[in-house]
This record gives C-alpha cells, structure tokens and sequence, in this order.
C-alpha cells in the first residue's frame, strides 16, 4: 500500500481561493480533490481540523490532489510537577524540541493518529479533528502514563524499575486509544468491560507499532510496553497480547500475573476489578485472530476490532457480550462463512470463550 | 492499664497498597506504629480523612458519564476522575486497636479506595506519609504482583 509521503502542513498553506477553483472547477477526473476541497471551506468556524495536501500522479499521467486529515498536536512539559497541562513547548509543525520526552510524543501521537486516519478513515480521537494533547515530564519519578479525559500524560519513570513512558510507541498509541473508546464504545471501567477497555487499548498501542514499522503478525513482538523497563529488570515488557503472563519475572516486581485464559480469570477488588490483568485474556484473543489470519494484522483483525468499538456495544459489554459483537462485525464487513468469522470464533475458543452471532 | 504484651502489639497499622497504572503493578507501603507518642501524631492525620465517603460500597462506578458524542465540546469537559485511564487506584487500610470498642488483638478496622484524581487533602497527605516513613512491601518473585 502506497502511504502518503507528504509532511504535515498548516491548514493556511493551502488559500482558500485555491480550495474553491479545485472544489467548483475541478474536471470529474478530479472529483476525489474537489470533494476534499468542499469539504475543507464548509468546516464550522473557528476551524478545528487541519489537513494536508496530497499531489500524486495517476496512471493517465493525470494530477490527483487530495485533501488528508492531518493531526493537531500539542506537547506540555509539566517541568516535573504534578499540574496540568504545563507549559507549552511544541505545537504542530514546529520543529523538534530536542528534548527526547517531548520529541516522542510528538511523533506517537502523529503515528497513532495515521493509524486511525489511514487504515480506519478516523480522523482524530471523536473523528471530527481533535486536537491531540499530550503532557511530558508529570511529577517527579512518576512511574505511569495515563489519559486524564482530555489529554495524554507521561511520567518520567523512576529510573531503576521503569525508564520513561514516551519510549515505546505502543504505550501513546494506548493511551491515545483510551481516547477512541471514551467517544465511541465507552466501556465502563471496571471489572470485565474495564478490561475490554483496557484490551482495546493494547490492542490498537500494538497495531500502531506495527503499522509504524510495517511488521507482519510474524515479524510483530505482540509485546506493550516493550523498553520501558530499565535494564536491572528481568523482563522484556510489561505486557505479552501473544503469551499473557511471560512479559516480566523480576527479583523485585514478581512475575507477570496476566491470565491468557478464562480459566485462570482473576477475581479482585484492585486496579479497577482488574482491568489491567484481565485485558490479557481478550488480548490473546485478539492475537489469535490475527496470527490465523495472516499478513498485517491492522488490515483485517484490526477493522474487525475498530468496527466493534465503533458499533452498537453497550458500555457494559462482558467478554461473552463484545466477543459475539466482534463476530457480528466480521459477518458484516466479510461475510457469514467468511475464513474472517472462522478466524473470530477460533480466537475467542481458544482463551475458553463459546461464541455465536448475537444477530 | 496496659499490659507488657500490648505494648508490644502496634497501636495503628496502615497500609496503602497502590494498583492500577499502565503497568497494572500492585505496590504496597506499610506503617505500624507502637508508640502512643506516634500514635497521637499520626491520628489527627487519620481522622481527618473521609473514610465513610471513601469506603469500597461508596465509590461511585469509575465510568461515570463520559460520552462526548457528537458536539461535545472540549476535551478534558467530562469531570476529572470519571474518565481517567490507567491512572493509579489507592487502597488505604487502618487497623486501630486504640479506638472506641477495640482492644489488642481485636482492632477497629476501616478501608477506602481512593482514585488517584480524587488523592487530595488528607487523603494525600496521609498516603505520602505511609510511603516516606512506611516500609515498602516486596512483591517479591515468590508471590504474584496480585492478591488473588
């Protein structure tokens, strides 16, 4: 698949009296640019989304002009204090800060954001452009990465168990993620849909790594998370979607307590009933759909996934709920005796979960 | 009043045990204190805090209402805390053989879970006390990073 090549672009590049020529004179040859051209002088004011200008040529030698949704982003550097947002140290477009934290987020964000643009046709976290905030340097060795609602936040790690939380592009593409779920599914945050929630998250961190560095299922590591542990500890990641429970087994930190299997689901009251141990059990899920399927497993597991979240799911889906919703979507964008519904069923029986089409 | 084997026995136990986060890592602080010149330092503290508000029972679904369909506004306008991601989850438990009805071997015991968006106040004040003078606990490679 061809990516667009171009970088991202001010909206204000492109004059509007330029949009309106392509829009109102484009021949039909042109009516892909001149649709995108509409569309960009019809935007409400003020004007939330940005987008970029892509100039290729056809087969017929004929030029193609396309208007892409481009994302908005903006780095905070909290400076080390626990207050939001910080002060602002990179907007979209600019140049590289040089500090490493801000830099990462910078391009996470802009590699999540293309996943979700290119392969899914979603512009933004709500699909209308929104701005992609992201928080650098929160708190003194603050050993997490969250979204607060609104924006994207990153600890520095304390050093000695966990590095910074900018390192890998699994864990912005998560949180940026948790950002998709609050305005389409949004599964409740607690017990089984709060591991949903959490899996949903994983699933696209770890897509938006693949997508990123073009990787198979095979070539894929399946792993969140992967170097942001320091190296005194034993263990690759902090999460494992192919094997849950085998990412860490550490003198300090214990052993990676993921279950990978209905069987071995955790009952607690911590971290939300779970969520964060629970979710390797859809994750695995998910991972064998996609090694059955083969190839990129952004191109049909994937859909099959964002085509779930972006459906009828109620907030309060269980695993039986969202697996025979995922089954549902397969049917529907592949067909009821698809090898896509055989790779779905195949998936969710083999981490103990019985699913038919609810529909 | 008191007996020596009372003495022995800690006054107040606290601990925080601190779940959730991105990693999904349990961590875990632990204070006792014997000492009933400890004990009234350590108590204005404790009472302060708003542990019915805060009990397990009382934490209102951390889902809350977040969802910004079409035309909601701008982000971060659903209320702090209802829509938090991977933020910690603190569970502070007391165990107080001094209180009204408690005896050694038979202490008050009170529990709150409080989110990391709403650890402000007391609530703040008493959890980073138990981490700078608590011991922390190992999760250890013998256990699991879990209770189950």
């Amino acid at each position: 698949m061809a990516r667009p090549s171009v970088g991202y672009m001010r909206r204000g590049i492109v004059p509007p009296y330029l949009l309106s020529r392509i829009a109102e004179q484009a021949p039909p040859t042109f009516s892909v640019a001149a649709e995108a051209a509409r569309r960009a002088l019809t935007l409400d004011a003020p004007l939330r989304t940005r987008a970029r200008l892509s100039l290729s040529v056809d087969e017929t030698d004929g030029l193609v002009a396309e208007m892409l949704d481009a994302p908005d982003r903006r780095i905070h550097d909290a400076q080390n204090r626990e207050e939001l947002p910080g002060v602002i140290v990179r907007r979209e477009g600019e140049e590289p800060t040089g500090d490493v934290a801000a830099d990462e987020a910078y391009d996470g964000l802009g590699s999540t954001f293309a996943l979700f643009s290119e392969v899914y046709g979603r512009n933004s976290i709500d699909d209308a452009g929104l701005r992609l905030d992201g928080t650098v340097h929160y708190g003194r060795n603050y050993d997490n990465a969250f979204w607060d609602g609104g924006r994207m936040v990153f600890g520095d790690g304390d050093g000695e168990i966990f590095a910074r939380f900018t390192g890998s592009v699994s864990v912005i593409g998560h949180e940026l993620a948790h950002g998709v779920t609050q305005y389409t599914a949004n599964l409740v945050y607690q017990g089984q849909p709060g591991a949903l929630n959490e899996s949903v998250s994983d699933v696209f961190g770890a897509l938006v790594e693949q997508y990123l560095f073009s990787q198979d299922v095979e070539q894929a590591t399946w792993l969140i998370g992967e170097g942001l542990f320091t190296p005194q500890v034993e263990g690759r990641a902090l999460r494992s979607m192919s094997a849950p429970g085998t990412a860490y087994d550490d003198d300090v930190l214990g052993r990676d307590p993921q279950p990978g299997h209905m069987r071995d689901y955790i009952d607690t009251v911590d971290d939300n009933g779970g969520v964060h141990l629970n979710s390797g059990i859809p994750n695995r899920a998910f991972y064998l759909t996609a090694v059955a399927l083969g190839g990129f497993a952004w191109e049909r597991a994937g859909q099959i996934w964002y085509d779930t979240i972006t459906a009828e799911l109620s907030p309060t889906a269980d695993f039986a709920a969202f697996a025979a919703a995922t089954l549902d979507a397969a049917a529907q964008r592949y067909g009821e005796d698809s090898e896509e519904v055989a790779a779905v069923r195949g998936g969710w029986n083999g981490v103990g979960i019985d699913v038919e089409r609810q529909q | 009043m008191s007996s020596g084997s009372s003495d022995d026995a800690p006054r107040l136990v606290l601990v925080v045990a601190r779940s959730g986060g991105f990693a999904g890592l349990t961590r875990r602080w632990r204070v006792e204190v014997r000492d009933e010149a400890d004990a009234a330092r350590w108590r204005p503290l404790v009472d302060a805090c708003p542990w019915e508000a805060s009990a397990p029972s009382a934490v209102p679904d951390s889902s809350g209402p977040a969802s910004p369909g079409p035309g909601a506004s701008a982000p971060g306008a659903s209320a702090p805390g209802t829509s938090a991601r991977d933020g910690f989850v603190y569970r502070i438990s007391l165990a107080d053989t001094t209180a009204p009805g408690a005896r050694p071997g038979a202490p008050q015991e009170r529990t709150a879970t409080v989110p990391e968006s709403s650890l402000d106040g007391p609530w703040r004040a008493l959890v980073e006390r138990v981490q700078d003078e608590g011991q922390a606990v190992p999760a250890g490679r013998r256990g699991s990073a879990v209770e189950r």
